[in-house]
């Protein structure tokens, strides 16, 4: 091939390996909740930049810029998908800004600003709406001189975005009416009297405008979000409902999903809901409320103390929960009927869950629309017990988030016995939901099954590992079949599946029960591409098979397990056969019921771990390797001995972004 | 970029191969630009032939270059091949395949000298399991034995699990290392290799003399007179000539599961039609997939009418009774326990000529439990038809409802109690086993109460067919794989919606089920268990929420 179309052509491979990734993904849980955090502390410490980083997009102080550059970068480093926003207010200017540094953005701000844009009433004076902080106009009278509205969105540009540390600004106080916000009178065209209020609102909302619009020209690209003024938002990437709802739900809420239709892409509008300056973390009914009428509005979430305290960490494990995108507009789904937007209990279905939100004054009880799960959680054990429910009872002023109910259909990339009892943990050994019945109706009982897109084509296709031969149901709907050991084997198989080699399609990888431990490597298309031993020959349990990147190389090494008989041993092998590291015994050396393997990255290091099961008779536990053979850790499933073992799988069942660990074979009575 | 490189560029080698190509060339391009220089400065000019003169010093200074490295690769060699100065010695028992033997290795410095570093690593056969080590290996396999100071022994004491036959060579490696300080560590091999001489866990035919009517089962007692729990043990048909059907029912192999030390085990090789008059049969009988002894039997084929079992039944009263006709003198062989810690957990009785009862109390064995019987006519020492009695002629079988599995998993959905004009679905459990044998052609069905429907979905990892006919549930299942002491589950999910006139009660989710399959002496066992309702009683979370709420 011609030189420059080998460039092409790489260019291409690496085009299309670029995956779409979800707008908001900062936790690394696609279609969990978006979330914002208002963090105007004047401290950034370095202990809090992993929680901090946990949040969608972050609201700074600007001077943070100065204080903390390492700390906005490394910020970026522990989450690359994080929006930060430098905060600065729109119409005020804190004086004690001007004793600080002169580096910093608003120490020179300060020294910039011009006495004739400060907001004066009749007698001269200074203009408050928040002590120590007087007001500039923003009408932009410019008095001989540039005015503060258009000097500001030029600061913005030269002094703030121009680090490289934001992705936008956070205008605060964009307020729609300077009357609803100052009582004071205000002599804006400075004839020494009082203007009429109407007269000064319509004066500042056009000067609001203007200051956005040279926002926006000037910081193309950067996201503009302004606190408060749903009537900017079509100027702005979003609007901040803060302490939600301000005054009544059904008419604020309204305002929240007009403004976010109206917002330019992409919409930022949030809401804020706090405690009302009360340090209540523990109160998650208000949380459940504020989340629920977010996700149901579309809107991102912060909750924390209130408008004298933006600087709280407090998280909740409702933020974690991947429910995938919006999968039609917000409803009623009880106490109230029609489409208009009043008190009720609003629902919004999500690919993977529903959010409600009850901003009535009475307890409702919801009829949903299917099976659906309750968080199984450690906060709020009352509300999130985990339940599977198909209605629930929302008190007044709260909300919920529910999952679908997963099932056989949703184990992608983990082999398992068809029919069996499955319950999924996390790598601590927290069981994450209820156990279930993996049944596919579409194979038989007993078989093994993988589900995975072996051809690299998109849709997942099915193994079928039954009585010695391996059926492949493609996603095409075609169907084939091979019998990795001949026909004279027609016993249980194991399955694993992963890339052995370089092309797209994955390779299938084999091995048997109660015969010699061969292990075989197979292409899409059933040709044998490698096979070994992966113990003595002469040694008659079988083997167990798994695949992973042990060492996060992008290539992958197949994990063997000695079946029952042998002891508890695991080897690992490149994808031709070949040792790669040395073996260990994932049990006592004595077990000799032999082990289930599993290999994926359960613990987020990029790296794949060594996931083993015990074996027959043994007291069933888990145990987790990392691929040098080094216990990270372990737990047990059950405190009595099981005659049949377990089987260990690992899929991300929950589509959460984190493999579970399957386990399989324990009784459900 | 010297000429290497311009070579390596000009022929496309890149990357990892002209780093590598470099490197070693380096050395080489070095030596001759260097013995170039030596030539041009003491040779060019001052010799008539000096490229004769530099070729026969090159010649001497390669050849005494050869000799200095033989002379220390042999230096090195022996010094390597030197005495260790320490003595080993293997003790160890006769060695007995499925059993623990200890096996210990002295290490005794002899040379009157300190030993530092010491370590000693086994080396065993594949089928030899390490139970125990002392001191502790790691996971390389060494035992780090730490210094031997002059005349100290120091010992590593192994005790092992040996899955062979009879017979085998196995052969018992170890590498003594000890520290170095020339070359860090000095590798002594040596191996001793001992027969194993017979297997703890060991099998033989019971009735081996016999003569065998047509499709006879042949007993076969598997013992294990070790002192571990032989784990995953089986037995497999290899040879069956003269009985092309033999087997245990559909397979070759029979999976007894683990047995405990001193447990005896009664297995059954089914001949069925035999096409000459001796049946030659083999068996290999497995611990842990490992083959630790093979049998060949001989036996020979005979009809003989001279004695039958005309029934047996458990009565009430819990004794068996065995109805028998008998033209001369012979004996009923016994066996009720396929499980047994005696020595041979099976009994004969003589009977006399004629018709008779022997009667057997049995009353302690459970319900399930089965008795094979075996008629024996002794002037031709052949044996009559096998039957089996099966006390209650059924074996445990159970049907339950749950909304919560054992460790608390939410299975059912929807209101607990049960609200009007709500579905709320429940899982219907059935429980087969144990039992001491695999089971063919079971079915499993119930008819299912007005007002509670199946959802459809149902749930097992033992093959077998799901089906529903209106409101009957039926599950069939071609084999049943009990014999391992399982008990294996088959679940479906119904669901209930209750109407306003159902407030207040409590709803019968699932009637009587019944259960029926047959032995593999083709003897059909039934069962019948009672139903459930929405107070679950077998639910230990659910149990009690039954009645109906508004």
């Amino acid at each position: 091939m011609p030189r420059r179309y080998q460039y092409w052509a790489a260019l291409a491979l690496a085009l299309s390996l670029i995956r779409p990734e979800t707008t908001w993904a900062a936790k690394g849980i696609p279609g969990s909740p978006a979330i914002i955090n208002l963090y105007l502390n004047w401290q950034i410490k370095e202990e809090d930049l992993p929680a901090l980083a946990r949040w969608d997009m972050l609201v700074l102080d600007a001077n943070q810029q100065a204080r903390y550059p390492d700390r906005l970068r490394k910020l970026r480093q522990l989450n690359p998908s994080i929006k930060i926003l430098a905060y600065i207010p729109s119409e005020e200017y804190a004086t004690v800004h001007l004793t600080e540094p002169p580096e910093y953005p608003f120490a020179k701000l300060g020294a910039r600003i011009r006495e004739d844009w400060w907001l004066r009433d009749p007698q001269g004076n200074r203009v408050y709406f928040w002590p120590g902080q007087p007001m500039l106009d923003v009408s932009g009278a410019s008095r001989g001189g540039e005015a503060w509205n258009a000097f500001l969105p030029r600061f913005v540009r030269d002094e703030i975005l121009s680090s490289g540390l934001w992705d936008g600004v956070f205008l605060d106080n964009t307020f729609e009416k300077l009357s609803d916000h100052v009582k004071a009178p205000v002599d804006i065209d400075r004839d020494g009297r009082a203007d009429a209020k109407d007269q000064t609102d319509r004066i500042w909302r056009l000067g609001m405008q203007d200051m956005l619009r040279k926002m926006r020209d000037m910081n193309p690209g950067a996201i503009i979000m302004g606190n408060g003024g749903g009537i900017y938002a079509n100027q702005l990437n979003g609007v901040l409902y803060e302490s939600f709802p301000s005054w009544s739900w059904a008419p604020n809420w309204k305002d929240l999903r007009d403004a976010i239709s109206k917002n330019q892409a992409p919409s930022v509008t949030s809401i804020n809901v706090n405690t009302n300056d009360a340090d209540r973390p523990g109160d998650y009914r208000l949380m459940r409320y504020g989340l629920g009428s977010a996700l149901t509005a579309g809107a991102m979430f912060s909750f924390d103390k209130g408008a004298w305290s933006h600087d709280e960490l407090w998280w909740y494990e409702e933020y974690e929960m991947a429910l995938g995108a919006p999968t039609g507009a917000a409803k009623i789904m009880a106490g109230a009927s029609g489409q208009s937007v009043v008190p009720a209990v609003w629902g919004r279905s999500f690919q993977k869950g529903l959010a409600l939100v009850n901003s009535t004054g009475a307890t409702q009880r919801v009829q949903l629309p299917g099976v659906f799960e309750k968080l199984r959680g450690s906060q709020d054990q009352k509300t999130n017990d985990g339940a599977l429910v198909t209605a629930v009872d929302i008190p007044a002023k709260d909300g919920l988030v529910l999952l679908r109910r997963s099932g056989p259909t949703e184990i992608r990339d983990a082999a398992f016995v068809n029919g069996s009892f499955l319950r999924v943990y996390d790598a601590t050994g927290r069981q994450k939901q209820n156990g279930f019945f993996a049944q596919r109706t579409d194979a038989p009982s007993g078989a093994m099954i993988l589900a995975t897109d072996i051809d690299a084509d998109g849709a997942d296709d099915l193994l079928v590992g039954d009585k010695g031969k391996i059926e492949i149901k493609w996603g095409t709907g075609k169907t084939s079949s091979f019998q990795p050991f001949g026909k004279a084997y027609s016993g249980r198989l194991f399955l694993a599946a992963g890339q052995a080699n370089r092309d797209r399609p994955k390779e299938i990888i084999v091995g048997r029960e109660n015969k010699p431990p061969e292990v075989k490597v197979f292409s899409a298309t059933g040709k044998e591409l490698a096979r070994w031993f992966a113990y003595n020959a002469s040694f008659g349990g079988g083997v167990r098979v798994a695949i992973g990147d042990l060492e996060d190389s992008g290539l992958r090494q197949i994990v063997t397990g000695a079946g029952a008989g042998g002891g508890p041993h695991v080897k690992i092998w490149k994808t031709d056969g070949r040792p790669w590291g040395g073996g260990f015994f994932a049990f006592d050396a004595s077990e000799s019921g032999g082990i289930s393997l599993a290999s994926g990255d359960v613990d987020g290091d990029g790296k794949s771990e060594i996931v083993v099961g015990s074996g027959r008779g043994a007291v069933p536990r888990v145990r987790i390797y990392d691929g040098k053979g080094r216990l990270e850790s372990e737990f047990a499933v059950s405190d009595k001995p099981l005659i049949g073992g377990i089987e260990v799988g690992i899929s991300d069942v929950d589509e959460d972004g984190k493999p579970e660990i399957l386990v399989g074979g324990l009784p459900a009575i | 970029m010297g000429r290497i490189e311009d070579t390596l560029r000009k022929k496309g080698l890149t990357g990892l191969v002209k780093h590598g190509s470099v490197v070693s060339l380096a050395p080489a391009r070095a030596l001759s630009s260097h013995a170039r220089r030596v030539y041009r400065e003491k040779y060019q000019n001052a010799y008539k032939y000096p490229r004769w003169i530099f070729a026969f010093d090159t010649l001497l200074v390669g050849i005494a270059a050869i000799l200095l490295a033989f002379n220390l690769s042999v230096f090195l060699e022996s010094y390597k091949r030197a005495e260790s100065g320490l003595d080993l010695e293997l003790k160890a028992p006769p060695l007995i395949a499925a059993d623990e033997t200890p096996l210990e290795l002295d290490v005794r410095s002899t040379d009157g000298k300190r030993h530092d570093g010491v370590s000693l690593k086994w080396e065993l056969p594949p089928w030899v399991e390490i139970i125990e080590a002392v001191p502790k290996m790691d996971a390389d396999g060494f035992v780090d034995l730490g210094s031997i100071r002059p005349g100290e022994t120091k010992s590593s004491r192994l005790l092992v699990r040996i899955r062979a036959r009879a017979g085998t060579k196995a052969q018992i490696g170890f590498v003594l290392s000890q520290y170095d300080p020339l070359f860090f560590a000095l590798d002594y091999p040596g191996s001793e290799t001992r027969l194993v001489e017979r297997s703890a866990l060991n099998s033989s035919a019971v009735l081996s003399q016999a003569n065998y009517p047509s499709e006879a089962s042949v007993p076969v007692v598997v013992r294990n007179d070790g002192r571990l729990i032989a784990r995953a043990v089986s037995l497999r048909l290899t040879k069956h000539e003269g009985a092309p059907d033999a087997g245990f029912g559909t397979t070759d192999s029979f999976s007894i599961g683990d047995m405990a030390p001193g447990e005896r085990r009664l297995i059954y090789i089914k001949l069925g039609q035999e096409i000459g008059r001796s049946i030659a049969l083999g068996w290999d009988l497995q611990d842990g997939a490992q083959t630790v002894e093979s049998t060949e039997l001989k036996i020979k084929t005979s009809a003989s009418d001279g004695v039958r079992i005309e029934n047996a039944v458990f009565g009430v009263d819990g004794k068996l009774k065995i109805d028998y006709t008998s033209a001369l003198a012979a004996e009923v062989w016994v066996s009720c326990a396929a499980t047994s810690s005696v020595s041979s957990p099976w009994r004969t009785f003589d009977i006399a000529q004629g018709s008779g009862t022997v009667v057997i109390n049995e009353t302690a064995r459970q319900e399930g439990s089965a008795c094979e019987i075996i008629p024996i006519d002794l002037q031709t020492n052949t044996l009559g038809r096998q039957v089996t009695a099966m006390k209650g002629n059924t074996i445990p079988f159970s049907a339950s409802a749950r909304y919560y599995g054992m460790s608390g998993d939410q299975l059912g959905v929807g209101s607990l109690p049960p609200r009007v004009g709500e579905k709320t679905t429940y899982w219907v459990i059935w429980s087969v086993g144990p039992s001491e044998s695999d089971l063919q052609n079971a079915e499993m069905q119930t008819v299912l109460p007005s007002g509670v429907a199946p959802t459809g979905k149902f749930a097992s990892a033992t093959p077998g067919t799901f089906r529903i006919e209106g409101q009957t549930v039926i599950w069939d299942v071609p084999l049943l794989p009990l014999g391992g002491g399982e008990k294996l589950t088959f679940a479906f999910e119904i669901g209930i919606q209750p109407t306003e006139t159902d407030a207040g009660r409590i709803l019968e989710l699932v009637g009587t089920s019944s259960f029926t399959a047959k032995t593999k002496n083709g003897l059909e066992l039934k069962a019948e268990t009672v139903g459930d309702d929405t107070n679950i009683h077998s639910d230990d979370l659910g149990r009690g929420r039954g009645m109906i709420v508004e």
